[in-house]
């Protein structure tokens, strides 16, 4: 028989996570068909979504009230239940998953391999270090293996029309939890998701207070595009955290990412570095920014964004 | 309460990182060390924690090179009451399930009520030891922490920073927490504690000692830069600027 692969379907209730489709063309990489499992409460949804995804045989359903949340306790003791059926148990790259992950692979005593950004074969796998500075080939003789798909460096792949995977219900071990999910705020977005979207617009510390990083929201409003963030802009207020792009915030790899005001440190670049094509704007011809850049703008962004807006509108 | 800080030494996170000529490993020779950023996030918290009363303890351990101890003596500076190096191989150091192994059986010996910690390392990017502690312990976790507020003497408010926006999770302690950059800004350390943190306990063990049945499982095989980016044209000019860029088609 070949390789048994397990993909672990992280999801935010209604639907798939996106980058659930990334780590499908990764797993595609290596198998013809493979098994889903997706675990939370009243996910009829999300299951009738992962029964079309590409090339998926069972879609594994577990069902439970304290599983709502995708807490780590009790999806781990969920997947302990299950895992020892596959060879390679594979994760999408997410905050669900990055908390989830480790708890479920110390249990099996297993070192797994995460952000995985290039699968060489089915031991040998390529991550990114020191933010995306270096690229380490890692190989494993352990006949389990436990990964996360970097959606950045993996494209997309098809949704089915028809629901082909066969819904396999499992039953769901006996559950506890030391930790008590109190609530959400979760931000509305009524623009493109920063993870999914062909044009990102970013700002930085040089938009100067949150009502003037609203030139960035307009700019993004013209183009259909994301908003995303430096880690000083997150830090100095103007937009929450979940907009941060970097090391230790969202990697992304749009089409074109635009950069406003932001200098271009290490661990912002990490973020965006794989990006199509790299539009910088700041005002400081210095700015590391526009080493990595395929276009770039020396100027004050207040003069040119409102520019560039009339330009875009004028066009249409 | 008791709290558990686990501090990392890494290359500063300012230094351009350089590969060896082996390819196996990064230069380290006269590059600036530093704590894990994250490290003294969670310092900086546990030490709050104690001027609020609420913690009575804070202990800090590092695993890695016998240097780690100018690290931990620079916990201690920030507030720390005492620490603890295993002195080990860098491929133990750099293996968070070597390391959890490690913590899990300092946590046991300690009656800990709370181990807080970065939820990265800025090195080898892992972001996976304190998960991988609570597993080992069957502790309740919360990851990514931004907020973290005490309820009663035993149970931790905290807030996490996920995909979507903020998750708020109640702990029953004992827990483990992994902290996130927005949690707080680390103090300074200044000169008359730098003084005072020489006379503070610093204890060094061999890994040997602990008595540990360790083994890595995953082995490097190179490292290598990823493709450099060719670095493109910058325009002074708004409409030349402009024009380019519709000549290429970046917006279609
Ligand atoms: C452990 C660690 C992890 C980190 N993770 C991340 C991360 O994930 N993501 C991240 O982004 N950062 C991260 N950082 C922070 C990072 O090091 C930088 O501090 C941050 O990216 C800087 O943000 P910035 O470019 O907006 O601000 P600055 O570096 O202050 O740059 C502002 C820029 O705006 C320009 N500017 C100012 N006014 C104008 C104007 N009127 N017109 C045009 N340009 C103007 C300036 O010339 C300057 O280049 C991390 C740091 C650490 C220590
Ligand atoms: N060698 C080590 N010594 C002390 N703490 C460590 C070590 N390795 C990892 N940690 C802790 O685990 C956190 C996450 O590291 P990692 O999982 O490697 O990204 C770090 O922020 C530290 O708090």
């Amino acid at each position: 028989m070949g390789l048994r692969i397990l993909l672990v379907a992280t999801h935010h209730q209604k639907a798939l996570d996106d980058q659930v489709y990334h780590t499908v063309t990764a797993i595609r990489s290596l198998v013809d068909t493979y098994d889903v499992v997706v675990v939370g409460d009243k996910i009829k949804t999300v299951i009738a979504e992962a029964r079309r995804l590409d090339g998926v045989a069972s879609v594994l359903k577990v069902e439970n009230a304290l599983l709502k949340h995708q807490l780590a306790e009790p999806v781990v003791e969920v997947l302990l239940s299950i895992y020892a059926d596959y060879d390679m148990v594979v994760f999408p790259s997410n905050t669900t998953s990055k908390n989830i992950l480790p708890r479920l692979a110390a249990r099996c005593d297993i070192s797994p391999i995460t952000d995985v950004c290039e699968i060489m074969d089915d031991h040998r796998f390529k991550r990114p270090i020191y933010a995306g500075n270096i690229i380490e080939t890692v190989s494993t003789k352990q006949p389990k293996k436990i990964l996360s798909i970097r959606a950045a460096s993996y494209s997309k792949s098809a949704q089915m029309n028809k629901e082909h995977g066969r819904i396999v219900e499992c039953a769901c071990p006996e559950l506890k939890c030391g930790s008590n999910y109190k609530q959400s705020r979760m931000n509305q977005l009524d623009r493109p998701e920063l993870t999914a979207a062909k044009i990102v617009i970013s700002g930085g510390r040089g938009l100067g207070s949150t009502t003037d990083f609203d030139l960035i929201y307009q700019l993004a409003d013209e183009l259909n595009a994301a908003v995303g963030a430096s880690r000083a802009a997150v830090d100095a207020g103007y937009v929450s955290n979940d907009y941060q792009v970097g090391q230790t915030g969202k990697i992304i790899a749009p089409d074109v990412y635009v950069a406003v005001g932001i200098s271009g440190a290490i661990q912002h670049v990490a973020g965006m570095k794989d990006s199509r094509v790299i539009v910088a704007i700041n005002q400081d011809a210095d700015a590391p920014i526009f080493k990595i850049c395929d276009y770039g703008l020396v100027g004050d962004l207040f003069e040119v964004l409102p520019k560039l807006v009339l330009h875009l509108q004028k066009r249409k | 309460m008791k709290i558990l800080v686990p501090i990392k030494r890494v290359i500063d996170y300012n230094v351009v990182v350089q590969i060896s000529d082996d390819q196996q490993n990064v230069v380290t020779d006269n590059v600036k060390m530093s704590i894990n950023p994250f490290d003294e996030i969670a310092l900086e918290e546990a030490i709050r924690l104690m001027e609020i009363g609420v913690a009575k303890e804070v202990v800090c351990v590092s695993i890695g090179c016998d240097q780690s101890q100018e690290q931990l003596r620079q916990a201690l500076a920030m507030g720390a009451h005492r620490g603890q190096l295993v002195t080990c191989p860098d491929t133990i150091a750099q293996d968070p399930l070597c390391v959890a192994k490690i913590l899990a059986h300092i946590v046991a010996d300690g009656a800990y009520d709370i181990v807080l910690m970065g939820k990265q390392a800025i090195d080898n990017d892992c972001n996976q030891t304190g998960q991988m502690l609570a597993g080992l312990l069957d502790w309740p976790q919360a990851t990514f922490a931004s907020k973290v507020r005490t309820i009663k003497s035993d149970q931790i408010e905290v807030d996490r920073e996920v995909d979507g926006g903020t998750e708020v999770l109640r702990l029953q302690c004992p827990a483990i927490i992994t902290v996130d950059l927005r949690l707080n800004e680390p103090r300074y350390i200044t000169l008359p504690n730098i003084m005072q943190a020489k006379q503070k306990p610093l204890n060094v063990l061999t890994l040997d000692a602990l008595k540990l049945d360790l083994a890595t499982k995953l082995s490097r095989e190179r490292l290598e830069y990823p493709a450099a980016r060719q670095s493109g044209e910058v325009f002074t000019d708004l409409t030349k600027f402009l024009k380019k860029l519709d000549e290429d088609g970046v917006w279609d």
